[in-house]
């Protein structure tokens, strides 16, 4: 059997195989697929659930909030000095946060590398040595250029407004096949056309042998004879999903997929790192802010692409602006309102446009435990902070450009502004507990690099201080990509697997 | 094909072995109303029913208009949809919830100059309450809201009355992939 649910399996389990990976997302199954088709043997550990694409398709979005997200979505970063409180969204499911991206496809910028290589010292992830390794994971998960005819209209009109402002913008490029554009990719795609993990790689992994635990935690590496042998944890269940059985996995090799929040946890819980100090450190989280838009006409911004265009005008103040659409409810919930007001800005959602801006962060994220419960802080650098105002009037001067009547923009308390008031707004001095803030990008907390002083593993993810311990997810990025993820984090774990493809074995 | 039988086939839900002793997991195919939320194996509730009961007073008056609160049933629907929700939400979620609807009914009654609980005033002064809360302090009331309006406009005839017509965001037949068992 190939899938075993934590959650159905009574007493213990033990298994042996060559590789442990830890963790089903963009990184892990892209490990575990090669690996096992190097004829290894794999086994697949997720602490979330196993909801097959036929299961979460159906599912409603507060359904597949319940099922699929780490905390039901509401996992935050506590903002230290002059930083708002950031939800940060992550999967927690088979197939993890790939399964709920909007299915955006950047590779690593060319700068972003260049400073890799310059500051960092990492030489060999330079645009022709990574060249071939996106080329492949881009024909795996079939990345593709999304046509202009799926385009939503909520989309078009702000692109309108950039055009009219002399701001460039392209189209995106997401990972489908056969999309019918019908605006929910976050919440797992209905028609099976989003090419998640789920859909490709694990089932290339499973094909080839490896096997799958669900509804496990991981607590531990285990070290034998001064190298990484092995993880042991506990199978979850119950309504709260509580640890129950005995999970123990003898490995020759352990690779950590967890992700930039539960990697360094696991990492700390293990006692690797401690020499660098940088572990659960220099979290990137890529900011996110929305602004949405009142026009006069209908523009029924859920039918079309969620994502399908971006801006990279304002680079200069490290600003993305990229495309987006929420579902009614989520949308209602942050526009100000209560009672008749509410009902008011409510029956205008058919009206309104959304578009979404990010920054290119410089870190200040910390992943930490007190009382051996996780929780994450977050501090703007004055440069990312500065950014903020910036992104907010120029995306609230697009939606003019393009003819929006109002703007609500992500300040509590604020209500719809329209031009003249954009105008006098301070809004440099908008208090950060007033400003509503996303991610879904949390990168960098087991940054890689070449000495154990800055970093915690090499160049090829690779632990200081645990031989054949790897890390292969996007806490490994030693800076943050200011465009969305998750090909990077694929191609990152597609050099790790092919190097370790190649890396003998050590004897058990 | 890109996906094995396997794969697809060997586990149709996520249901854990204690889920699967109570009728406890949404049926895809069903109808609002037919929700049955997520409770522990000897059925006691995992959320504290005085959260539940402290989101509706806020639900009724958020969602209230000229006619008042929405029908009753449309609010118990609500409620077993918040419980459902908060009970898979995990521990830490709750804590989050439970502490913004506690300092909004703490606080929202002195917005005008009231000590009694929010529950107590009518759902008009409550929207009263709750919209100058927000305007002065809104953090606590957009973790209440966001939750509440995720929510409430999944019930099809909210969702009608503000015009979604998303078919995708709602419960949706799925075409089988080649494959899939």
């Amino acid at each position: 059997m190939s899938i075993v649910e934590g959650s159905r399996h009574d007493g213990d389990l033990a298994i042996d195989a060559d590789v442990v990976v830890v963790g089903s997302g963009a990184g892990g199954a892209v490990v575990a697929a090669e690996l096992a088709e190097a004829g290894q043997s794999v086994v697949i550990l997720e602490e979330g659930a196993h909801v097959p694409p036929e299961r979460y398709g159906r599912m409603r979005p507060s359904e597949n909030l319940r099922h699929l997200w780490r905390d039901a979505g509401l996992t935050f970063a506590i903002g230290l000095g002059d930083t708002p409180v950031i939800n940060v969204m992550m999967g927690q499911c088979v197939g993890g946060s790939s399964v709920l991206t909007g299915g955006v496809c950047f590779r690593i910028p060319d700068s972003v590398m260049h400073e890799w290589v310059t500051e960092h010292g990492l030489a060999d992830i330079n645009p022709q040595r990574m060249a071939p390794v996106f080329e492949e994971v881009e024909r795996r998960i079939h990345v593709e250029e999304v046509p202009a005819d799926m385009r939503s209209r909520s989309t078009q009109l702000f692109l309108n407004g950039l055009t009219a402002l002399g701001m460039d913008w392209s189209p995106m490029r997401r990972n489908t096949r056969g999309c019918n554009g019908c605006g929910r990719c976050n919440f797992g795609c209905p028609h099976g056309a989003k090419m998640s993990v789920d859909v490709t790689y694990l089932p290339r992994a499973l094909a080839a042998g490896a096997r799958l635990v669900s509804d496990c935690r991981v607590e531990r590496v285990v070290a034998r004879g001064g190298r990484a042998g092995g993880v042991v944890g506990r199978l979850l269940s119950g309504a709260e999903r509580k640890p129950r059985g005995k999970l123990s996995v003898r490995a020759r090799r352990v690779v950590v997929s967890a992700g930039a929040y539960a990697s360094p946890l696991l990492l700390m819980k293990s006692g690797v790192g401690r020499s660098s100090r940088q572990v659960g450190r220099n979290m990137t989280l890529h900011p996110g802010f929305r602004v949405m838009a009142r026009f006069d006409d209908p523009v029924v911004g859920w039918k079309g692409a969620l994502q399908s265009a971006y801006s990279d005008a304002l680079e200069r103040d490290r600003i993305t602006l990229t495309s987006l659409f929420i579902p009614p409810g989520a949308l209602a919930g942050t526009l100000p309102g209560i009672g008749i007001a509410h009902q008011k800005v409510a029956e205008a959602i058919p009206n309104m446009a959304i578009f979404g801006g990010m920054i290119h962060d410089e870190g200040g994220g910390r992943v930490q435990t007190l009382f051996e419960r996780p929780f994450m802080t977050y501090r703007m650098a004055p440069r990312d902070r500065a950014a903020v105002p910036i992104l907010m009037r120029r995306m609230a001067e697009a939606f003019f450009a393009g003819g929006a009547r109002e703007v609500y923009l992500p300040v509590l308390g604020l209500g719809a502004v329209d031009a003249d008031r954009l105008r006098s707004l301070d809004l440099e001095h908008v208090p950060a507990s007033a400003l509503e803030s996303a991610s879904q990008h949390p990168l960098g907390t087991c940054r890689m690099g070449v000495s154990p002083h800055g970093s915690v593993v090499d160049a090829f993810g690779q632990a200081w201080d645990l031989p054949e311990l790897y890390v292969a997810d996007g806490s490994i990025l030693p800076t943050s990509l200011g465009v969305n993820p998750q090909l990077s984090i694929m191609s990152m774990a597609l050099r790790i697997a092919w190097h370790l493809r190649e890396k003998r074995l050590p004897v058990s | 094909m890109l996906v094995p039988r396997g794969f697809r086939g060997q586990s149709a839900t996520a249901l854990s072995r204690h889920d699967r002793e109570l009728p406890s997991e949404p049926d895809p195919d069903s109808e609002p109303g037919l929700a049955v939320p997520l409770r522990r194996l000897d059925g006691s509730p995992i959320v504290s029913p005085r959260l539940i009961a402290r989101a509706r007073v806020v639900a009724e008056a958020l969602f209230s208009t000229a006619n008042g609160p929405p029908p009753a049933s449309r609010l118990d629907w609500l409620c077993i949809e918040a419980e459902d929700f908060l009970a898979r939400a995990g521990a830490r979620s709750r804590f989050v919830v439970g502490l913004a609807l506690f300092v909004v009914g703490l606080l929202a009654p002195l917005m005008l100059w009231r000590l009694a609980p929010l529950g107590r005033l009518t759902v008009r002064d409550r929207a009263r309450a709750l919209q100058r809360l927000e305007d002065r302090f809104g953090a606590p009331v957009l973790a209440v809201k966001a939750m509440l309006s995720i929510l409430y406009y999944e019930h099809p005839d909210a969702a009608r009355e503000v015009g979604f017509d998303g078919a995708c965001l709602k419960s949706a037949a799925v075409p089988q992939l080649p494959g899939a068992s």
